[in-house]
């Protein structure tokens, strides 16, 4: 997955040096323990700092600015006049496209504080959002009752706020406000820290998840981006003694604090939500965070909070759970979001690792630094040698590690992929049809070559027999192996199935769509056991009840 | 030689036949009341309708001041509102003072951005039947004083 991190304007730039800082010591850490993997992460987010004032872009590496508007501004900045950043980005718009055009998902960083970063964050995330691309912003409502800005460009802020709810954009507002507290006053530093590290963290565990689309299915990320509304991210530590669990009272204060961040504009209750837990705990512990934190987000029958849970293997300490909460606004169509990047990302480095193994793996893969792939204004495209990382011996004992680390990208199992039909890695029938079922798997099928895909197939086959079950068709009844794909796919879509028959049925239209219409005819049929076939009504009650 | 003098309890009509003065006096007591009334009437009626458009400028002016004031979670409105006008006259007042836990608006440390709010809702609302005065403090109030001019469009 490739992430791009782009802050607008000076006041989302300090933000995200503080991001990156801390993105930074993750990946020192991480590096001492697993250097292949900090690696991987490293080269999976990008940083860029975009502003229409050299001088505030000055202290970053050359690769990391974006400079747009040159002419408009004069490099001078936008005079603290959101319509002049609106046409600075209007005169750099291309380059922008270019940039985005490179990343799946989006992660825009801005303040409304003077020009830059009000005339600019709505028209990056529509930029991202027409190129369908998994956009999340960022933004802070600066306080102009504390004098931070004053009131004329309050409301410019006020008025991208505006413009993000009118075209449906989710975004995580910050409100600055509140950093203000007359019964505990803080210096500005320890107020600033206190409001970016929660985002930095927040980011940071959001971005393990983002990474490897095999902890979440992306329809679902579909799901929670969709409608207007707010965000909410939040991150908690738990810090277990050394080889022991963390105990009831660590989980339900990181509970606590993952929902209680007061700097977020929040209002609705908490609809799809996606919980990342970090940590090399129990499976207990992973439940009781679960629990806590539906307690805490006041979760009950009639809740429409629904959180999808995620876990982020390998992380570097400090360990926790990472909460990005979405308001409940009523049902939205699910965002379109263009995931193919990432499958011609990994083509590209599929036929490079091949060319590096056909010149007998001498070929030295091309790493760039520390978040710092060319700027596309200041440097062209970068080459398909960028993305490669050297293939690495073999080490998947199981088919289902080697699905993972094929949807993870991992140089060594797209090596696998491409060829590997004859290698004795054992393919489990019964773990296959589990894999069947998960959204993210069905992208590794397609990555798969022709020969895998053929054995994955006949394992299947192997590993698997079909009770041969009676389902209505056109009011006729008609045993599953009568039918062909076309029919099965009727019979799914518009008929009520039984839920005992719905897991085969599926399996078998999932085989159709994946090996052809002919694939399901390979299947064993057997005799369905005998069972009482409801009639509508209690088909229509069953489902009512469940 | 004695002149028959006219009557003077008759009048001669148009016709020249002579009406009962009792029937003008009765008329005069019918008609005159009722031109009173038309007027007074007309009057109130004036002055009801500009009543209830200075009212409803009155609302519209604080809707618009307090819409970028609203945070969406915040329970609270952000500011406090009063409306006085006076007894006979076109003129009003809207008073504003900050919400529970706020600090806008105030002219001690936001009047220009209380002076730069008012002219911003003015031209939002781009109606120039209200003339504004300067601004002035009252207690914790910041007094925003209006005239109603009445033109064309507000004529019965």
């Amino acid at each position: 997955m490739q992430i791009l991190l782009l802050s607008a304007g000076g006041g989302g730039g300090n933000i995200l040096r503080s991001v990156k800082a801390s993105f930074r010591r993750d990946l020192a850490v991480a590096q001492k323990t697993d250097s292949r993997y900090a690696e991987r992460l490293r080269r999976a987010v990008t940083a860029r700092f975009l502003d229409t004032n050299e001088f505030a872009l000055s202290d970053l590496p050359k690769e990391e600015q974006v400079l747009i508007g040159t002419h408009t501004t004069g490099r001078l900045g936008a005079r603290h006049d959101p319509e002049v950043a609106l046409q600075a980005l209007n005169e750099s718009r291309s380059e922008v496209e270019a940039l985005f055009s490179r990343y799946s998902i989006i992660i825009l960083i801005g303040t409304g504080g003077k020009g830059t970063g009000s005339g600019t964050m709505f028209p990056l995330a529509q930029i991202a959002r027409q190129q369908k691309k998994l956009v999340i912003p960022i933004f802070v409502r600066p306080s102009f009752e504390r004098h931070e800005v004053d009131k004329r460009h309050y409301d410019h802020a006020v008025n991208a706020i505006e413009q993000f709810d009118s075209a449906g954009i989710r975004l995580i507002e910050i409100l600055n406000d509140r950093g203000y507290m007359e019964h505990d006053p803080q210096p500005q530093p320890i107020v600033w820290e206190r409001m970016n590290l929660p985002i930095a963290r927040g980011l940071r565990g959001l971005i393990y998840v983002l990474w490897d689309l095999s902890q979440v299915d992306p329809s679902d990320l579909s799901m929670l981006f969709a409608g207007a509304g707010r965000l909410r991210i939040g991150f908690a530590e738990i810090d277990p003694p050394e080889g022991g669990e963390p105990n009831d009272e660590l989980v339900e204060h990181a509970a606590g604090r993952c929902c209680d961040n007061p700097y977020y504009a929040f209002h609705q209750p908490a609809g799809t939500s996606l919980i990342c837990i970090q940590g090399d705990w129990s499976n207990v512990v992973d439940a009781k965070i679960k629990g806590r934190l539906a307690a805490a987000m006041a979760a009950d029958s009639q809740s429409p909070y629904s959180p999808l849970y995620a876990r982020a293997v390998g992380t570097p300490k400090p360990w926790g759970v990472t909460a990005l909460f979405a308001e409940y606004t009523g049902a939205h169509r699910p965002l379109d979001v263009d995931w193919s990047l990432e499958r011609g990302v990994r083509t590209t480095a599929d036929r490079a690792v091949r060319e590096a193994r056909d010149a007998g793996g001498s070929r030295r893969a091309v790493n760039e630094p520390l978040m710092a792939a060319p700027s596309p204004a200041v440097a062209a495209e970068p080459s398909p040698a960028a993305v490669v990382e050297p293939p690495r011996a073999y080490a998947f004992t199981t088919f289902w590690e080697f699905a993972v680390a094929v949807n993870r990208s991992d140089p060594a199992a797209l090596a696998l992929a491409g060829d590997g039909a004859t290698s004795d890695l054992p393919i489990d029938g019964v773990e296959l049809r589990k894999l069947l079922d998960m959204m993210w798997f069905r992208a590794v099928l397609a990555r798969l070559s022709r020969d895998w895909r053929e054995r994955v197939l006949e394992a299947l086959i192997d590993g698997t027999t079909v009770p041969d079950y009676a389902v209505k068709l056109d009011r006729q009844t008609m045993r599953l192996r009568e039918l062909s794909y076309e029919q099965l796919v009727k019979v799914g879509s518009q008929t009520m199935v039984a839920d005992w028959i719905r897991p085969d049925l599926d399996l078998l239209i999932t085989v159709g769509r994946f090996w052809g219409p002919e694939a399901v005819t390979r299947f064993r049929f057997v005799e369905a056991p005998e069972r009482h076939e409801p009639s509508r009504m209690e088909t229509l009650l069953q489902r009512l009840r469940g | 030689m004695v002149l028959d003098a006219p009557e003077v309890h008759a009048t001669v009509d148009a016709s020249g036949g002579r009406i009962d003065l009792t029937v003008i006096w009765l008329g005069a007591a019918v008609v005159v009341p009722w031109f009173g009334w038309r007027i007074l009437d007309d009057y109130l009626d004036r002055r009801s309708r500009a009543s209830l458009v200075m009212r409803r400028f009155a609302d519209r002016f604080v809707h618009e001041f307090e819409r970028p004031l609203i945070q969406q979670d915040a329970a609270d409105r952000p500011i406090r509102v009063r409306v006085r006008s006076s007894r006979f006259g076109r003129r009003f007042d809207i008073l504003l003072a900050p919400g529970t836990g706020r600090r806008y608006p105030n002219l001690s440390d936001h009047k220009q951005n209380v002076e730069y709010d008012v002219i911003r809702v003015l031209q939002r609302l781009a109606d120039d039947s209200f003339v504004n005065g300067p601004l002035r403090a009252h207690a914790e109030w910041v007094v925003v004083p209006f005239r109603f001019n009445a033109g064309p469009k507000h004529t019965v």
